[in-house]
């Protein structure tokens, strides 16, 4: 049965490590949603957040591949109920005088920020969790949307950190 | 000292213990080339230079699995290094560490399609243990050590080193360093262990199954003192020929595909499936389903990935198999099952591995490889290629010690062979190394034989002509109705001309009374040989366990049909 995982994968910021997971990955036939690598308190280290999508008896196996890799550190496959999950919006519509300020209010009901107005084309931004973006992406569809860049997950576990870094080597 | 980045590369490769290369020449390693032969001239590193890189990467990866040591092959870029993705798959696949060398165009030519380029760290990424472009000469040095030790730690496998050409001519300073201990320590799981004490004391008919990691860490002491501990049968892997002693009679033949009857049995009666060192591929569980059905399986790895990964264990102890082995004597006690290991002794007489003879007086391979066998004392180094002969030498060479037999067991590379051989020779010049061909095999990489002429390479090179690419044949009986679809070769090939248009010495073995006096003349040669066998061409390997069926249900006969 195929199931959405959030793997958080802690890497060595070298090049090409995206490649080797996205390679890893797809050869096991799992549907990559979405990535975000993000800096971490150390330069030398990236977090990769990646949604994917597979088969739900593979998914501790390409956990294990995972970390065979070099330059991987760590790889959690982390839980939406225990997990704090954030996505990034901007969405561009276009407004006529009359709708300015019906979209107002709903920027103020989501408390999503007005970042632009050029024309009668606005952009704006909203971070929240996946329910909530695809809500406010549903409320302004008529407007029409001109544009739309949702980043994918971002998410950090709650509570302590477990021991990551330390990892044997392969 | 301040040297060239080509010179950092030769010295490198001297730190790390390296003093034999396989590789060709070309455009981006010119200065490579250049800085290695002040090293090969003044006698401190060996270079053989094969007729296609694909010779150097087999050859590199022969004398690793040979000696034990790093197999080093060294390419320009382009075709060159393209040419050695299929050695390089070959030595993942079967975990050898291997270091691939290849030149790039220089860097401000990278991605800009330049004549001879290829993204080879992009194309080798999914059949390399990791890979490295090193872009600053600051970074050579390291990158090279790094990429020994990546390696040769944990689970071997090959790494491919790729360096543009600006790199290898940029000057820096270099430091000697001693290189860093492989050695590693993993902790060890205490519920796990008791676990895993608990099912070996516990168990009346327990199964040893032991594969490539015990000859990779050189485990064979610790597998036979266990073995005896545990008073239990042993199997090997096809990777793991040698790595017990087969003349002992503990030992009960493959498990698998082609495995014995014996083993079949065992394992369909065993309580107990210990695998020491082996992935369970498919050729072996050949239906995973009911592989060890109902059987606790105990699985000791270096490779935590390899857990649960093909089929569902009941317990788990991840490290080396020589040190776990070796703690597991220590902490296991002395076992003893004589019933079981009185029906494992009856099963193997029961059931002893034939080949009858097609017609009277012609040479089958059994006959060859145990004349073999007894005329070099069980003590040659066999390399194979791929397809029915290998199953062949698998089965009827006795193979006493690890490292004796040397073949592409998971990649199956037809080709393999010839190259390795030479590696292996060169690893060991003082054993006699034979390789076991097939001609369908022989003809992809024959061009080696240039090579072993030209160095003096001595090997044999026995090619088992049934004329057809008896394996695919063999399948194409059982599953496609006898329809031989482009697997009739009869090559017009006169082997014995062409061992002379090499220079190098031919012999045939046309029936069965040549087989005596031909390899006993062949053995005293100091020159490579090539060695042509005439084999029937629907004899087949057997026992087989066609595909989809359980292993404890393997083919003894297979029918022929000649209409």
């Amino acid at each position: 049965m195929e199931k959405q995982y959030i793997l958080s994968v802690l890497v060595n910021n070298h090049e090409g490590v995206l490649v080797r997971i996205s390679g890893l990955l797809s050869r096991r036939f799992f549907n990559i949603i979405s990535i975000v690598a993000a800096q971490t308190e150390d330069p030398a280290i990236t977090q990769i957040i990646i949604v994917v999508q597979g088969n739900e008896d593979v998914i501790d196996q390409v956990k294990s591949q995972l970390e065979k890799l070099i330059d991987i550190l760590h790889v959690k496959v982390l839980d939406r109920d225990t997990s704090v999950v954030r996505e990034h919006l901007m969405i561009k519509v276009r407004s006529t005088q009359g709708q300015i300020g019906a979209l107002v209010d709903i920027a103020n009901m989501f408390k999503a920020g007005i970042m632009d107005v050029t024309g009668d084309v606005i952009i704006l931004e909203l971070t929240g969790d996946s329910h909530t973006l695809d809500s406010f992406i549903a409320i302004l569809k008529p407007y029409p949307i001109l544009k739309m860049i949702r980043t994918g997950c971002s998410a950090m576990s709650r509570g302590e950190e477990e021991a990551e870094k330390k990892k044997s080597p392969n | 000292m301040r040297l060239t980045g080509a010179q950092i590369i030769c010295e490198c490769l001297l730190e790390q213990g390296v003093d034999t290369v396989f590789g060709y020449p070309g455009g981006q390693v010119l200065n490579i080339y250049d800085a290695l032969y002040d090293y090969t001239e003044a006698g401190r590193i060996k270079h053989v230079l094969t007729a296609h890189e694909q010779g150097a990467a087999h050859a590199a990866d022969g004398y690793a699995r040979a000696s034990g040591k790093t197999g080093v092959c060294i390419a320009t870029s382009g075709p060159g290094a393209t040419n050695l993705v299929t050695g390089i798959a070959t030595a993942y696949m079967d975990s050898v560490p291997l270091v691939a060398i290849t030149g790039n165009v220089p860097c401000s030519l990278l991605g800009l399609d330049s004549f001879q380029e290829v993204d080879i760290t992009g194309v080798t990424i999914p059949v390399t243990k990791h890979n490295f472009l090193v872009k600053r000469i600051e970074d050579l040095a390291s990158t090279l050590r790094d990429a020994f030790y990546i390696a040769n730690s944990g689970r071997k496998g090959p790494v491919l080193v790729d360096i543009p050409k600006d790199v290898t001519a940029a000057v820096y300073d270099f430091k000697p360093v001693p290189p860093k201990s492989t050695e590693i320590t993993y902790p060890m799981d205490g519920e796990e262990l008791n676990r895993v004490l608990y099912l070996l004391h516990s168990s009346k008919r327990p199964f040893l199954y032991a594969g490539g990691g015990v000859v990779s860490c050189g485990a064979e002491g610790e597998l036979a003192e266990f073995a005896e501990r545990l008073d239990a049968p042993v199997s090997c892997t096809l990777m793991c020929q040698g790595g017990f002693d087969q003349t002992h009679p503990r030992y009960m033949g493959m498990l698998g595909m082609h495995g014995t009857k014996a083993s079949s049995l065992a394992i369909k009666e065993c309580d107990l499936f210990v695998a020491v060192g082996t992935r369970f591929s498919d050729r072996v569980l050949c239906n995973a389903g009911n592989f060890a059905k109902g059987k606790p399986i105990i699985h000791i790895d270096i490779d935590p990935a390899e857990f649960n990964k093909n089929i569902h264990i009941a317990a788990k102890l991840r490290g080396d198999a020589k040190k776990i082995l070796r703690f597991l004597c220590e902490k296991m006690e002395r076992q003893s099952h004589r019933e079981w290991m009185a029906s494992v002794a009856q099963w193997k007489e029961q059931y002893p591995l034939a080949q009858p003879a097609p017609a009277p007086g012609a040479a089958t391979p059994k006959e060859i490889l145990e004349t073999l066998n007894r005329l070099t004392d069980s003590n040659a180094i066999l390399t194979t290629e791929v397809g029915q002969h290998q199953m062949w030498a698998a089965q009827f060479y006795t193979f006493r010690r690890p490292r004796q037999f040397i073949s592409s067991g998971g990649l199956g590379t037809m080709g393999y062979g010839l190259g390795a051989a030479m590696g292996a020779k060169m690893a060991c010049p003082d054993r006699t190394v034979v390789n076991i061909a097939g001609d369908g095999s022989f003809h992809m990489n024959l061009n080696e034989l240039s090579t072993a002429a030209k160095h003096n390479i001595p090997i044999i090179e026995m090619v088992f002509n049934n004329q057809v690419l008896g394996m695919v044949r063999q399948w194409q009986k059982l599953f496609y109705a006898h329809r031989f679809s482009q697997t009739t070769l009869e090559k017009t090939t006169d082997y014995l001309k062409l061992a002379e248009a090499f220079g190098i010495k031919g012999y045939r073995i046309a029936c069965q009374e040549d087989i005596e006096p031909v390899l006993t003349d062949a053995l005293r040669q100091e020159v490579p040989v090539l060695i042509e066998c005439v084999i029937d061409r629907d004899m087949n390997v057997l026992p087989m366990v066609p595909a989809g069926n359980s292993v404890e249900e393997p083919l003894l006969t297979i029918e022929d049909d000649r209409q």
